[in-house]
């Protein structure tokens, strides 16, 4: 009995009737998070995510002004009104830290938090002749959809707009984004790309504010640009991964709210699970993850270490012995024989009993290692004209990690400086021939 | 003496009288107004102090980040702690704020991104799992679990208990800046030098963030998370408008958070009635906004009035100096020492309305430098006539400068010069004269006056 309730958790937010009475929490907050994720992808590459955050706090006042006059949450005035101050605080933001000494990051914090508050006074000095619950501000009430499914039209219409103004627009943002002299040579005018943006997003935001409220609107802006960022460095494959994103953070979130799991608010969820879904990319994403990078490190140095022992069994010739490699290399016995099986794995090592002796594939690494080092210090001591005894550290550590063709360039460099001295290098490190 | 102790024991009264009013305006709502007042005073004297550095190190969002990041541990520490422990409240905050603060720095050394995208994913990451917290335990409890009240603040609650522990962290709080004081300083402005001169940053940097959190927490209950960054922000902001000495600015910054404080409880308190509940938090950062706004219009020397006034000042006074030059032109071509002038004859030698001569001749004779007599309305004075020479002079020398040193053609400046002329300091002028050896005469052959080293100024030659 036990187990078929655990497993209630996971099939009855699914089941036909569930989603039958909850499927506006779906679609709204799809449309919502994919709407202002897309948005957020532009945001996030032109390193303005703290002024979508100080933008989607300001409208707050614009919101319940309109509110106010219009009388309910779809009212026209409402757009009105937060389009007005939500563009005004950015003038204000733009003319605090032009006109005075206050930098940018203050003059945002300073504008942001005087608008928000003077948005929450004003609820509260009406909340007895309006219907708008403080609540609302700060987590949206996405569960009104259930009631009301109509409400999700203009949250689509705006979707389909902002993927429109994507389309038509993609060339003009992309180029603006990342090229701004280049969109000046083409006659794309910067500003007016930058105040579209900002009006598409407040717009949006707008929209969005009774699903989501003014806060965490912000964590569906930012979490999908920021997590799409982290797999890829091309924009269209970015504005895809946040969609993908936007639409799992909700499919998540729902499940996390559901009566039957958490029973809590959903959009709060969708923001938790964009979140998580955040630090799972981050620890696994190629390239620039957590984990990822831990395994690049871990393979160098186990890189590091076998050609270090190749080239102590190269020295020590007949007498490499396990106990003896160990020593030399200050490793516990354990350790070293880890290395040694790596060794022979990799076809470098043979081992019979206590003698360790090098296969001709190994020799020839020894010998790659012998000659990046010794090309090195000749190169350190004649181009860089350092000390011919405070070179060797240096090369010690560089010799991993130059391959054929640096090899080759470093002969040139150092080759023709030989040729030119005529033999006259007395001092400097010999040079053995590779072959 | 006596009247100052007079006067003292006048000011004691009123504040007694005072007190009295407030206890007896808010006791139906309120234990006491004492706990009131001392937590809001002291909570925006300990926001003020810390803003200041956070607002010099640029990092004024960090506030913002953490005041929002605290929240799942508030709820935590609620639900936990069984709802009214402080205690588990504030480890339950500083534990959340802290580890928000350490993910911002990872994720920053970690990925691209830049530090606005890190902060702003995490805090909200972390407010999302605050709010799935809170109505979760209203859920439970079927309605409101009394959280709200730590997302916009409601100072009313506030306990004895609750002061102290506000007193605690204010003592911690400025006994470390005035311990620190110097390694601050250097941290604030040059984090590299700080460095360079040994000033452990790290660990600056480490019991600044722990003080941080501890300000936001203890100011939660009073301003709420999501508005507790302008208390540190903005009384700091506004005190960087009026000075430029770091000391004077913790001072001033922690004196406009005690008042943006007092000033907020008590109209958060006036404005809440029977029906209402105005929150406390959103009316101190309201307060702070508006006295924000008048540092920046009118802050002597940072103001955007005063600036203008400055603007407007100088650009009257270059009109008139020119005013004053025209004369003197006039008055080199003429045989007699006669320092009488028609407007008429001004205007066509400027190529400008009359009317707009006789605006320029007034500001002239404010300085005193033009009177009037009889119907010619322009007679320079002695004032004017040793002005007139002074500009005349730093033009010329400017030109002959340009000319001797700088190698430009003759005909290329007179533009230059006609813009330094008004603003050439003394020394730069002592210099130039030394440079190009006194010289008698510009590029142009005319004679540079001689420096006039009293008010007798005698003609133009």
């Amino acid at each position: 009995v036990n187990t078929l309730a655990f497993l209630q958790i996971f099939t009855q937010p699914w089941s036909r009737e569930d989603l039958g009475v909850y499927w506006p929490i779906l679609a709204e907050g799809a449309l919502v998070s994919v709407a202002l994720g897309l948005i957020g992808c532009f945001l996030v590459v032109r390193g303005l995510s703290l002024l979508g955050d100080a933008l989607s706090h300001s409208v707050l006042p614009g919101i319940v002004v309109g509110f106010l006059i219009g009388g309910s949450l779809h009212s026209p005035w409402i757009l009105v009104g937060a389009t007005a101050v939500g563009m005004g605080a950015a003038f204000l933001v733009q003319s605090v830290q032009s006109n005075s000494r206050v930098k940018e990051d203050a003059s945002l914090g300073i504008v942001f938090t005087s608008l928000f508050a003077l948005g929450v006074v004003l609820i509260n000095l009406y909340a007895g002749q309006a219907d708008l619950d403080p609540g609302c501000v700060l987590y949206g009430n996405i569960e009104n959809f259930i009631i009301d499914p109509g409400g999700i039209w203009p949250m689509a219409i705006v979707l389909c707009g902002v993927l429109v103004g994507l389309v038509v627009f993609y060339r003009p943002l992309l180029v603006s984004t990342f090229d701004p002299l280049l969109a000046r040579s083409l006659g794309i005018r910067a500003n007016w790309v930058h105040y579209g943006l900002m009006a598409a997003l407040s717009l949006t935001i707008v929209t969005s504010f009774e699903a989501v409220g003014a806060i965490l609107a912000v964590a569906l802006l930012i979490m999908p640009g920021a997590t799409a960022r982290l797999w890829t460095d091309r924009m269209p494959s970015m504005l895809k991964l946040a969609a993908v994103h936007a639409v799992l953070s909700t499919v998540l979130g729902y499940w996390l709210s559901h009566p039957a799991v958490l029973d809590t608010s959903a959009s709060g969820s969708i923001s938790v699970a964009g979140f998580g879904l955040f630090v799972v990319s981050w620890l696994v994403s190629p390239r620039q993850g957590v984990l990822h990078r831990a395994w690049v490190r871990r393979q160098l140095r186990q890189t590091v270490e076998l050609e270090n022992l190749v080239k102590a069994v190269e020295g020590m010739g007949a007498g490499a012995t396990p106990a003896a490699l160990a020593h030399e290399a200050g490793m516990s016995g354990g350790r070293m024989s880890a290395v040694m099986a790596r060794g022979v794995s990799r076809g470098w090592l043979s081992r019979e009993g206590e003698r360790v002796s090098l296969t001709d594939q190994g020799r020839a690494s020894a010998r790659r290692l012998q000659r990046a080092h010794e090309l090195w210090e000749a190169f350190l001591h004649q181009e860089v004209g350092l000390p011919s005894d405070h070179v060797h550290d240096a090369a010690e550590w560089i010799e991993h990690h130059l391959n054929r063709e640096k090899i080759e360039g470093l002969e040139r460099a150092v080759g023709k400086r030989r040729e030119g001295d005529a033999g006259a290098a007395g001092g400097a490190p010999s040079l053995s021939s590779g072959d | 003496m006596w009247i100052l102790a007079a006067r003292f024991s006048a000011l004691e009264g009123s504040w007694e009288q005072l007190r009295g009013t407030v206890s007896r305006l808010f006791d139906s709502r309120i234990e006491g107004v004492d706990c009131v007042v001392w937590a809001a005073v002291l909570l925006g004297v300990v926001c003020g102090v810390l803003g200041c550095f956070i607002v010099l190190r640029r990092q004024s969002l960090l506030g913002d980040a953490i005041g929002h990041s605290v929240l799942p541990g508030v709820c935590l520490g609620f639900i936990l702690g069984g709802g009214r422990s402080t205690p588990a409240l504030l480890a339950g905050a500083l534990v959340a704020g802290l580890l928000a603060t350490w993910m911002i720095a990872v994720l920053q050394r970690t990925t691209r991104l830049k530090s606005g995208e890190c902060m702003v994913v995490v805090f909200t990451g972390f407010y999302g799992l605050g709010i799935m917290l809170l109505v979760r335990a209203g859920r439970a409890q079927g309605g409101s679990a009394g959280l709200e009240r730590f997302l916009f603040g409601q100072i009313a609650g506030i306990s004895l208990a609750d002061v102290g522990y506000i007193a605690g962290v204010t003592v911690l709080t400025l006994g470390a800046v005035v311990v620190l004081w110097r390694k601050l300083a250097a941290w604030c402005f040059d984090e590299g030098f700080a460095h360079g001169v040994g000033t452990p940053t790290r660990t600056i940097e480490l019991v600044m963030t722990v003080l941080l959190t501890l300000a936001i927490v203890i100011s939660i209950q009073a301003v709420g998370v999501v508005l507790v960054a302008a208390l540190l922000v903005t009384p700091a902001a506004t005190a960087y408008l009026l000075t430029d000495r770091l000391h004077r600015m913790v001072l001033l910054a922690a004196l406009f958070g005690a008042g943006a404080g007092l000033v907020g409880v008590f109209t958060s308190l006036g404005l809440s009635s029977a029906t209402r509940d105005m929150p406390t938090g959103a009316t101190i950062v309201l307060t702070a906004g508006v006295v924000f706004g008048l540092a920046f219009l009118f802050s002597p020397r940072h103001g955007v009035l005063p600036r203008l006034a400055r603007l407007w000042e100088r650009r009257r006074r270059t009109g008139a100096e020119n005013l004053l030059k025209t004369l003197y032109a006039i008055m080199e071509n003429r045989v007699t020492d006669d320092r009488r002038f028609g407007v008429s004859d001004v205007a066509s030698a400027r190529q400008e309305s009359a009317a707009h001569v006789r605006t320029l001749a007034k500001v002239a004779r404010r300085r005193g430098w033009l009177e009037r007599a009889g119907d010619d309305p322009l007679v320079l004075t002695d004032d004017g006539l040793t002005e007139a020479r002074h500009v005349v002079r730093n033009h010329r020398l400017w030109e002959l400068f340009l000319t001797q040193e700088a190698k430009l053609a003759a005909d290329h400046v007179h533009a230059d010069a006609e813009y330094i002329e008004h603003v050439l300091p003394r020394d730069v002028i002592a210099r130039l004269e030394q440079m190009l050896d006194h010289p008698r005469a510009d590029p142009h052959g005319r004679v540079i006056p001689l420096r006039v080293l009293n008010g007798a100024a005698g003609g133009v030659r």
